[in-house]
């Protein structure tokens, strides 16, 4: 069988000169450029951030000055000299346990972030690549656990599953997985009419590859975006449950248990003063870096940039 | 309004190629439900045929129909009545599972060049999917490229790098690769500037052709179908009210539509003269 | 006597540290009574020429050069008395006319109320001359139109709509950009004629932007044909279509089936 040598288009000469297009002017360099430019000022703050307290999680042994379990010092004293940022009503030093704590509030965060952003997604997809049945008896469910307020609906799991890291991690995931799900769903929904994926199922893709390598490429970088931001809200409902003692068991130090502690201590400002802004810094560099990537790798405006002006 | 019972031998046209038509269309219907209850016949009654190495354009306006009857020669939409058969299989709709091998010879370009093209995929993906199909057929993505006047670079990148003329252009290749009996190009030109139309519809004939397959071109644009095509179907409201050769339906078009169409073409003649004034 | 005289228009945007030029030294006239249609491809810069003299060009760009409307600079202008214009002595029509109407407001509400910013009109006299204007533009029945909403009509209707809308408040320019793209060939006729009718009864100065030469055949009394930003050539109509000077001019006209252009 022939390969079939093309015809030269009736008026178009076979030189460099007509692969660059007299006619169809193609798009400006600028035009193709300009997503890899994208950096805002906020995303490098986040990203600076987030990278401080990634060394103090990890070097927390060796960065606190005192054990955080060690109830050495003189009880409730003012940040002075020695303790930085005063002792708690054990005569714990303030400084240590912020430091311990963030070793278990960060993995923790960001492992159930993750796994909810596995689970909602893949039911997402599933209830919009499918639909009917399927689409609602998943998005039933999710309506069931958006109807309630996400921090009582976690109190209510981590208050029946017991207190504990592990519970207060299941209690998250639960209530936070619908999220994903909805906007995967729509994602899924909007791609699978798209002419690419029509073409991909004429040229014999079966469903399920066409969810997975077709429409999957599309839909991870709003999830991704969606996950970032949603670090922050992890770690206030883990502090949440925490601050209700559903979290962490004492005596491991943890930032929502410490601002309990410090709230019946009123007078003791530093006890959850310096906790509280320890989760303001990282749910801020979380949003900021959640923000950025929006900008940068969200489809519509990296699509109004590929389209050509007249 | 015009009346449809004046073509019923045209509208059923023997194909100029000895044996069976490669394509067949037989009275066929396609229904969407209204919001407000009952049925809207988007396709009322067609029946065409396409033979082997030919050019068939179909004309309408918006709103007749003919992308409707693009989805159910492909297989995306199932009719409410008739039958579409290709290459003596029948061409049943696209469900969950794989296309059915026998069907894979029919391909189809979109309208919309911004989105026939995966966004987060490089365009060597795309078009090794397509040859997949086609391993025997000669092509590579080189090659391909090539066929359709884009530089051997284009492979590495990413749709958005492309204008609307260029994209089109990849889809044509990637339909090609696929070595389709039946190429459907659902107006495949109707996104592009004025000036690129006619290029890329030749470009897509003489493509087609070559490599052994049959086109049907659907556009509203007649002086592009009356470059291209060799036999044109008139659609209006569902129904075909006119096939014949390209010659006839320009100089002895038959039915009223048709000549309303005909004289709607503004002439390009820089003579300051609107098509249907005297 | 031109209304609007275009002279080494220079626009750029900047992102960044890239500068585009988007458009080149464009120089050319509009005058009262007659259609200048301007033609190029995607990218030649023709919309934003038409942009930069409603005021409308992108945040960010820088504009040198001039526009001089009927002796008051366009360029350098300050946006609150560009917009004073808009609509009252220049305005514009669009491609899509879908897209450019308020979905949930009735015609006649859209049509009375820019009427209404700029003059001081009642509701009512305001509603009797959007009346006139829509029979003017021949849309059918005018009087329950103006109750109607957008979704209403079809394509070519709101097209005509549209035109009413813009030329409401007596306008001097009319910008028409791409205005019968989005529509079937046989209602293209009909808006063309009122483009001709208005532009000749109004004496309007029209700037009409398409890529279709099929268009500018049709109803341009002078062509401009743009590329990358540049005017290539300028030419009262016949002489362009049917015998360009520019080479580009001759690709364009060449590339459209069936044309044919004298050597």
């Amino acid at each position: 069988m022939s390969i079939g040598t093309p015809k030269q288009p009736a008026n178009a000469p076979i030189t460099e000169a007509a692969r660059r297009d007299p006619v169809d002017p193609g798009l400006k360099r600028w035009q193709i450029r300009f997503p890899k430019a994208l950096r805002t000022p906020l995303g490098i703050v986040g990203a600076g951030i987030l990278v401080l307290w990634l060394i103090a999680a990890i070097f927390a042994p060796l960065l606190a000055p005192f054990d955080a379990l060690a109830q050495n010092f003189p009880r409730l004293s003012a940040p002075n000299g020695e303790n930085l940022l005063g002792t708690d009503t054990l005569g714990r030093d303030v400084l240590s346990r912020i430091l311990v704590a963030a070793r278990t509030t960060l993995p923790a965060a960001v492992f159930v972030v993750i796994c909810s952003a596995l689970l909602g997604s893949v039911l997402g997809a599933i209830a919009g690549y499918f639909g009917r049945a399927v689409d609602e008896i998943i998005m039933r469910i999710a309506d069931l656990v958006f109807a309630f307020p996400t921090i009582i609906l976690a109190m209510v799991i981590a208050a029946a599953l017991g207190p504990g890291l592990k519970n207060a991690i299941i209690a998250i995931l639960l209530v936070s997985w619908p999220s994903y799900a909805r906007v995967t769903r729509s994602l899924v929904m909007t791609a699978r009419g798209s002419e690419y994926v029509i073409a991909g199922r004429l040229l014999g893709f079966s469903a399920g590859r066409s969810l997975a390598r077709e429409i999957a490429p599309n839909v991870i970088s709003p999830v991704v975006v969606l996950a970032t931001l949603d670090v922050g809200s992890a770690i206030l409902t883990m502090a949440g449950l925490s601050f209700l003692s559903l979290g962490a068991v004492p005596p491991t130090p943890d930032w929502g248990a410490m601002i309990s502690e410090g709230v019946s201590q009123f007078a003791a400002w530093w006890i959850a003063f310096f906790p509280g802004l320890c989760i303001l810094t990282i749910v801020m560099a979380f949003n900021f870096i959640g923000d950025s990537l929006r900008d940068t790798l969200d489809p519509h405006t990296a699509q109004e940039v590929g389209e050509t002006t007249s | 309004m015009t009346s449809i019972d004046q073509a019923p031998a045209a509208a059923t046209a023997h194909s100029p190629a000895a044996g069976a038509p490669l394509l067949e269309l037989d009275s066929v219907a396609c229904e969407y439900k209204l919001d407000g209850g009952g049925r809207f016949r988007a396709v009322n009654g067609v029946s065409l045929q396409l033979g082997r190495s030919e050019v068939l354009g179909l004309v309408g306006e918006s709103g007749c129909g003919k992308s409707t009857l693009a989805k159910l020669i492909c297989g995306l939409e199932k009719p409410a009545d008739g039958t579409v058969t290709f290459d003596g299989h029948p061409v049943r709709a696209l469900g969950l599972k794989k296309r059915a091998k026998e069907l894979l010879g029919i391909q189809m370009v979109f309208q919309n060049p911004y989105a026939s093209l995966n966004p987060r995929r490089r365009i060597r993906d795309q078009l090794d999917d397509a040859l997949a199909l086609n391993p025997d057929g000669g092509w590579t993505v080189e090659s391909l490229l090539d066929a359709v006047d884009l530089p051997a670079d284009s492979a590495q990148r990413y749709s958005h790098s492309f204008s609307g003329g260029q994209r089109q252009r990849i889809a044509i290749a990637r339909a090609l690769a696929a070595g389709p009996k039946v190429l459907v190009g659902d107006e495949p030109i109707a996104s592009l500037d004025a000036f690129l139309q006619a290029r890329i519809a030749r470009m897509m004939r003489d493509l087609a052709i070559d490599s052994g397959a049959s086109m049907i071109f659907i556009s509203h644009d007649l002086s592009v179908v009356r470059d291209i095509a060799d036999r044109v179907a008139v659609m209006e409201a569902g129904r075909i009210v006119e096939v014949a050769p390209t010659d006839q339906i320009w100089n002895d078009p038959q039915h009223p539509y048709t000549k309303k169409l005909l004289a709607a073409i503004p002439q390009v003649d820089g003579k300051g003269i609107i098509p249907g004034s005297d | 006597m031109s209304m609007i005289s275009i002279r080494d228009l220079n626009l750029s945007v900047t992102a960044g540290k890239k500068t585009t030029h988007i458009l080149k030294d464009v120089s050319f006239d509009l005058e009262a009574g007659r259609i200048t249609g301007v033609a190029g491809a995607s990218g030649s810069g023709k919309t934003q020429t038409g942009l930069a003299v409603m005021g409308l060009s992108p945040a960010g760009a820088e504009l040198s050069g001039s526009i001089d409307f009927d002796g008051v600079e366009l360029v350098g202008m300050p946006a609150k008395q560009h917009n004073r214009l808009r609509g009252v002595q220049l305005s514009m029509v669009f491609q899509d006319p879908a897209s450019a109407f308020h979905p949930m407001l009735t015609v006649g509400d859209q049509i009375t109320d820019h009427l209404r910013h700029h003059q001081k009109v009642s509701k009512k006299d305001a509603l009797a001359k959007a009346v006139e204007i829509l029979g003017r533009t021949r849309v059918p029945h005018p009087k329950e139109a103006v109750k109607k909403y957008p979704h209403q009509f079809s394509g070519g209707q709101l097209q005509r709509i549209a035109f009413a809308s813009a030329i409401i408040c007596d306008p001097k320019v009319l910008i028409a950009d791409e205005p019968t793209t989005a529509l079937d060939v046989t209602v293209q006729a009909g808006i063309l004629r009122l483009l001709r009718e208005l532009c000749d009864d109004l004496d309007l100065a029209v700037l009409l932007v398409t890529h279709d030469f099929g268009v500018l055949s049709s109803v341009a009394d002078t062509i401009v044909v743009m590329k990358n930003g540049v005017v290539v050539e300028t030419g009262e109509r016949e002489a362009v279509i049917t015998a360009p000077q520019h080479e580009y001019t001759r690709s364009l006209i060449e590339s459209l089936p069936g044309a044919e252009v004298s050597p």
